[in-house]
């Protein structure tokens, strides 16, 4: 059974269609995150789950139970805002103890609904919470004298403390260096392995969905485009966003020839390997990733000319932008003494691993 | 939470009624001096009673009384010229009452239907700045104000809340129909004096100021209150009764229709207006008295030398027209008079 | 939309009934009333008003709109001024100066008029006092007639364009100046290519505000105007000849007038950005040492010198001896005894208690009304709904004071509905209600302001932490409200505690309040009473500013508030 499941959930904003009609199943104890460019309804969907917003159609389902008509006060789902959300005028203490506390107020009139619990058993739970994030130290400190990854830290224990059903991340880790971000993106992912807690996490950048979660689904215009495990959205990328946005893959338009098995483009023409998943003859678009095209030895070693027009050098790693056919290509190698020695206006030869490319039909 | 409610407590008495002893309302533009002279002695002979007066000018005494008609505030109107009696009389706001010196009031001093009664009578004067005019100097009849001689040298109280300006504007109107015909001409003398007006003042006090402190030399004012003006704050202001005669304003009390507490409003309708309050009246504060069994002899000596030509208003003309009059001098003569002396 | 809480449908249908009541209700009454004559349906009184053989509504108006447009050319130039000497430049004791150049603000409007009449009036202290210095044989440069009303205006309203002014400079970066320097632009170039066009929003807005207030002005014009008509007295004179028509149908035109320019205030331009941006804020733009600067200090003092002089004025005729100041140019005698009559008679003391508990009166509901409802319309997600309900709530602050006292007769002088007893004209709840009336919109602007600055994500996550509707209004709107729920409730204080144009219209003998107590003591040519009386309003009022932390010091704050 899923812990969460969205049936044909969709939300307009006026003329403009925020989240098309969207089925979602996560598996209990999952990590599941939702990821795409700005704009492109992922938050929208959160927040729908959440119940901030209300869905034109569809039900949201947590287990059996049908939430959608749930305010979020009711729905006991825990969530770690883009911007924290933390009350300032509470202390770190008060902010965890919030949720708590809003429970222990509406246990006296429906003390069926939520457990009552004890100042102290609020008091030992919200430090439990914060020993979690590793701030019981700073459980009495203001909340803008908080560091930003303090704040973050301690929003998310506010959302655990109440033990949610879920919980939800609307890109908790933008407003981060990037140093603290690879770091607690670690500690996120250790803490929901050691909760347990079925959690929803929304993010644009794909290193950060591909590393936390156990399956992402990638979002484009309201629609879920392709949804599955980092691997397999990685390596089969079911349409060119996809490709583009996961694999940072570079489109080109080209023509595909079906008897012959080549993809020719700007007078450059590439052999299709046999069993290559490949459309119908015609206009196509080939997508080939960074890590798919490198550098051949000698002038002649690969299969296609090109020209360097910039180097980038990061240390293990070198990216090259090249010109081919015409178009703008980008190749990402390992660095070697060779590799420095390319300099722009340097003509090279490539060669293509067909495992990093993939080919689609026109769009129409 | 309990300082918020401490504080809605306290909030919701802030309404409720103060004292315990039984109020009477008086509206009246007879001024701060009188007033508290009569609200002490009454409230000393009956003492269960608090007399709350409101002093405004009488056009705002009536105007008041017409507002709060369907839920009256005042018990009684005290002051004000007849005509503005006369007004609400017909609009139904005061209430019959016929006092005990019924048979001592002159019949030209009281409304028909017994709805108010003259109290005192009370000439229009011109004011001037003893100061800086001389006597010899001094303008000598009503017409004498329009000459260029006096330009900038005046400033009149604004007329439309001011009874007595009211009632000496239309009078003149009524006056220049009686000469030339139609009110036209009393728009004409009106704003030649306009022209010769420097501002129209907000209330009596700002008038008072301009004259004592001579921003203007020259007004129209009514008897009384210059006298009282002179005698408790010593301004130099003397009077000089116009020439051709003046209108006499009878001032009336009446009851106040629907009144909260017409009893006690009776009982200080008969204390103000008894012989010895009146004799009082006449002595302290210069008010000629309008009953008639008030011997000479116990009037002040200058009020026994007083010699007063009336200038024959009809005052039920007066009445109806002076609405309208006012709205048009409002119109069509106030700041225009300047601009007309020049075509 | 999902079904909404019983409480928040109650505080709705409770919002909806105050609002109907008390302000549409009265409204429409004096729209109603201006539609008749004699009975019948009619448009004479229009017909009238612009009657082209008949000027006088029009030259009334026509005065009104000629003094509003001059009230705003002056007080521009002045507030901007006063604002750049005070945010670009450094120089001692700048911060108490600061605070007191919005003093005027904070001065009742009849009071404010009454100590300018005696300062600059024509036997005031100052043309008096010119003429005795150089034996003139008239006062010097006295005010009075139209240019007296502009001089008012401009004393009071200035403050708005500086408080405008100061918080567009508090938000200009510094780098931005320096970097304009940077590029090789003077300090002209600088200030009408950079600063100006920064500024454009505030001195709109300003500019707006001050036409509106001055529209509505009725003292100044009732104790200066002498001949000449202006509106809010054509009204006041209407009522007093008895034709309650026409003054509804001239308090209509007036209003028109006055809410084309709040429409503008409201949906034309924005106000200052709320965000400070990064880097220190701009200073430095006039250098005082050098000899422009200091000539500009030198004239922003005097500015402020005679901002200060009728406060002074008030507090020194409150020591006046009765009669003692005919001719002399200031009074030739003092004495406490204007307060110690206080002490002797507490009767005395009634029109203040009257004032204070109105005041606090009209402050309870407006905190509640207008808090609740701030908070109701910023939870609606469309903008589009929310300007316009803001802006439908808030209309009271384009009423003027006037209309509002004729509205409220003509409205309140029967039982709102047929079989209450709810008849309010006479009693002592009707100036409460009016101040209610005339005061709210500033909370509700207030608290939409701090609401705008607060995170609409608190409050959600305050819900998806289990927090009822009651709860997170009380545990995490209200104190982030807090700030503005303060600032809002002092200026209603302020407001109603010196009210004098409806007051004057609608008091009884019960509820007589300090302004008119005022007025009445002038009247009565008791000029020590009427300065003692200001001077304890005055007090109480830098008392309530005090204890709300330095409001005025906040030019951002005011700024988006008024």
């Amino acid at each position: 059974m899923s812990a969460l499941s969205l049936k044909g959930l969709s939300k307009n904003f006026g003329p403009f269609a925020a989240v098309r009609p969207t089925d979602l199943e996560i598996a209990s104890g999952e990590f599941f995150a939702i990821l795409g460019p700005s704009g492109c309804g992922k938050t929208t969907l959160l927040r729908m789950i959440a119940g901030y917003e209300h869905p034109d159609s569809g039900k949201v389902f947590l287990g059996n139970t049908d939430i959608t008509s749930l305010r979020p006060q009711e729905r006991g789902i825990g969530m770690v805002f883009q911007n924290y959300a933390l009350f300032p005028h509470m202390t770190v203490f008060e902010n965890v103890a919030f949720g708590l506390r809003a429970r222990k107020a509406s246990a006296k009139l429906f003390p069926k609904l939520s457990p009552k619990l004890s100042n102290d058993a609020i008091r030992s739970q919200v430090l439990a919470a914060l020993e979690s994030v590793r701030l019981s130290e700073k459980s009495r400190s203001s909340v803008p004298a908080l560091s930003g990854g303090e704040q973050q830290r301690v929003a998310v224990a506010r959302a655990l403390v109440i033990r949610p059903r879920l919980l939800l991340f609307d890109e908790p880790l933008s407003n981060l260096d990037i140093a603290l971000r690879l770091q607690t993106r670690e500690e996120i992912r250790t803490l929901q392995r050691s909760t347990g807690i079925t959690t929803v996490y929304v993010t644009h950048d794909q290193g950060e969905a591909m590393s936390l979660a156990d399956r992402i689904a990638v979002m484009r215009a309201g629609r879920v485009e392709q949804s599955g495990d980092p691997g397999m959205l990685y390596n089969s990328p079911a349409s060119t966003f996809v490709a583009e946005f996961l694999g940072g893959a570079t489109l080109i338009d080209c023509d595909l020839n079906g008897p012959q098995r080549l993809v020719s483009w700007g007078g450059i023409s590439l052999a299709i390997p046999a069993g290559f998943p490949s459309p119908e003859p015609g206009p196509a678009v080939l997508a080939i990733k960074p890590e798919g095209l490198s550098l051949a030895e000698g002038e002649e070693g690969g299969v296609m000319q090109a020209t360097v027009r910039s180097r980038e050098y990061t240390g293990f790693t070198t990216t090259f932008t090249l010109l081919a056919g015409g178009r703008v290509l980008k190749a990402l190698v390992v660095s070697t003494p060779e590799t420095g020695s390319v300099v722009p206006g340097t003509s090279v030869s490539l060669r293509v691993d067909w495992r990093h490319c993939s080919l689609y039909a026109a769009r129409r | 939470m309990k300082p918020l409610l401490v504080l809605a407590v306290g909030l919701a008495c802030a309404g409720c009624s103060k004292s315990g002893v039984t109020p009477i309302v008086v509206y009246s533009p007879h001024g701060k001096e009188l007033l508290v002279s009569f609200a002490r002695e009454y409230e000393q002979a009956h003492p269960e009673c608090a007399v709350q007066w409101l002093d405004m000018g009488s056009q705002d005494v009536y105007d008041r009384v017409r507002t709060e008609k369907e839920n009256p505030q005042a018990d009684i109107w005290w002051g004000g010229p007849m005509t503005a009696f006369a007004r609400a009389e017909r609009e139904g706001l005061l209430e019959r009452y016929v006092p005990s010196w019924d048979s001592v009031s002159v019949p030209a001093y009281r409304s028909p239907g017994r709805f108010w009664y003259g109290t005192f009578l009370t000439p229009e004067v011109i004011m001037y700045n003893s100061n800086r005019i001389t006597p010899a100097q001094a303008p000598k009849d009503w017409d004498d104000l329009l000459d260029p001689a006096w330009r900038g040298k005046i400033v009149i109280r604004s007329p439309l809340a001011s009874g007595t300006m009211r009632i000496i504007f239309s009078s003149i109107i009524l006056r220049e129909m009686q000469r030339g015909g139609s009110p036209g001409s009393g728009f004409e003398w009106l704003r030649k004096l306009d022209a010769n007006t420097k501002t129209y003042a907000a209330d009596p006090t700002q008038l008072y100021i301009a004259i004592a402190r001579e921003e203007g030399l020259v007004t129209l004012w009514d008897l009384p209150d210059v006298m009282l003006q002179v005698e408790t704050h010593h301004y130099p202001f003397a009077y000089v009764l116009p020439a051709s005669g003046t209108p006499l304003i009878t001032d009336g009390i009446a009851l106040v229709r629907g009144a909260k507490h017409p009893e006690e409003a009776k009982r200080f309708y008969e204390f103000v207006t008894s012989r010895p309050g009146m004799t009082r009246q006449a002595r302290e504060f210069f008010r000629i008295p309008a009953r008639r069994d008030i011997p000479p002899s116990d009037l002040p000596p200058w009020m026994q030398k007083l010699e007063i030509r009336a200038l024959p208003v009809n005052f039920d003309t007066l009445a109806d027209h002076e609405k309208e009059w006012m709205k048009t001098w409002d119109e069509k003569v106030r700041g225009r008079g300047a601009a007309s002396g020049a075509e | 939309m999902r079904s909404r809480s019983p409480a928040t449908l109650l505080a709705i249908s409770l919002l909806v009934a105050v609002f109907g009541i008390f302000v549409l209700y009265p409204l429409g009454a004096t729209v109603a009333e201006s539609l008749h004559a004699g009975g019948e349906l009619s448009l004479d009184h229009y017909r009238f008003l612009f009657d082209m053989s008949n000027r006088v509504n029009l030259e009334a108006v026509g005065n009104s709109v000629y003094v509003s447009v001059v009230s705003v050319v002056f007080s521009g130039v002045i507030g901007l001024f006063l604002a750049f000497v005070f945010t670009q430049c450094r120089f001692p004791l700048r911060p108490l100066l600061a605070r007191l150049a919005v003093l005027p603000v904070a001065l009742p409007p009849l009071v404010g008029v009454i100590a300018f009449l005696f300062v600059f009036g024509e036997t005031g202290i100052i043309p008096r006092g010119l003429q005795l210095l150089f034996g003139t044989a008239g006062p010097v440069l006295p005010a009075g007639g139209i240019a007296g009303v502009i001089l008012v205006h401009v004393y009071s309203f200035h403050v708005y364009f500086y408080l405008f002014v100061s918080a567009a400079l508090g938000t200009l970066e510094g780098s931005q100046l320096e970097a304009a320097t940077g590029l090789g632009s003077g300090p002209w170039r600088t200030f009408v290519r950079v600063v100006l066009p920064e500024l454009r929003p505030g001195l709109l807005a300003a500019s707006a505000l001050t036409f509106m207030s001055s529209m509505a002005s009725f003292t100044a014009p009732l104790l200066f105007a002498g001949g000449k008509h202006f509106i809010t007295l054509q009204i006041y004179a209407s009522k007093l000849n008895g034709d309650m028509d026409l003054a509804a149908a001239q308090s209509v035109l007036l209003t028109a007038v006055s809410l084309a320019f709040y429409l503008f205030l409201t949906l034309g331009p924005a106000r200052p950005s709320g965000y400070a941006r990064k880097g220190p804020a701009s200073a430095g733009l006039i250098t005082p040492g050098k000899l422009p600067g200091r000539v500009m200090v030198v004239a922003a003092f005097t500015l402020l010198a005679v901002e200060l002089l009728p406060v002074i004025a008030i507090l020194a005729l409150s020591l006046a001896r009765e009669g003692s100041w005919t001719t002399q140019w200031v009074p030739s005698a003092y004495t406490l005894g204007n307060y110690t009559a206080f002490f002797a008679d507490a009767s005395l003391l009634v029109p203040v208690v009257n004032s204070l508990e109105m005041a606090l009166l009209a402050l309870a509901a407006s905190l509640a009304f207008g808090v609740t409802a701030a908070f109701l319309v910023s939870r609606t997600r469309n903008r589009v709904f929310s300007t316009w309900a803001n802006l439908a709530l808030t209309l009271p602050y384009a009423v003027p004071g006037t209309v509002v006292a004729v509205a409220f007769i003509l409205a309140f002088n029967r039982p709102v509905l047929p079989g209450l007893p709810a008849l309010l004209v006479g009693t002592f709840w009707i100036l409460p209600l009016a101040y209610f009336v005339r005061e709210y919109p500033v909370v509700i602007r207030s608290v939409a302001a701090s609401l705008e600055g607060m995170d609409g994500s608190l409050l959600e996550a305050a819900s998806g932490l289990g927090a009822g509707p009651l709860r997170r209004f009380r545990s995490v709107a209200l104190p982030a409200l807090l700030p503005g729920i303060l600032s809002g409730g002092v200026l209603v204080l302020i407001g109603s505690l010196g009210e004098f144009v409806s007051s004057i219209l609608l008091y009884t003998y019960d509820s007589r309040p300090v302004s008119v107590e005022i007025l009445a003591q002038l009247r009565l040519f008791n000029i020590g009473a009427a300065a003692a009386y200001s001077v304890v309003l005055m007090l109480i009022i830098l008392l309530l500013l005090r204890l709300s932390g330095g409001l005025l010091a906040s030019d951002r704050r005011m700024s988006y508030i008024l």
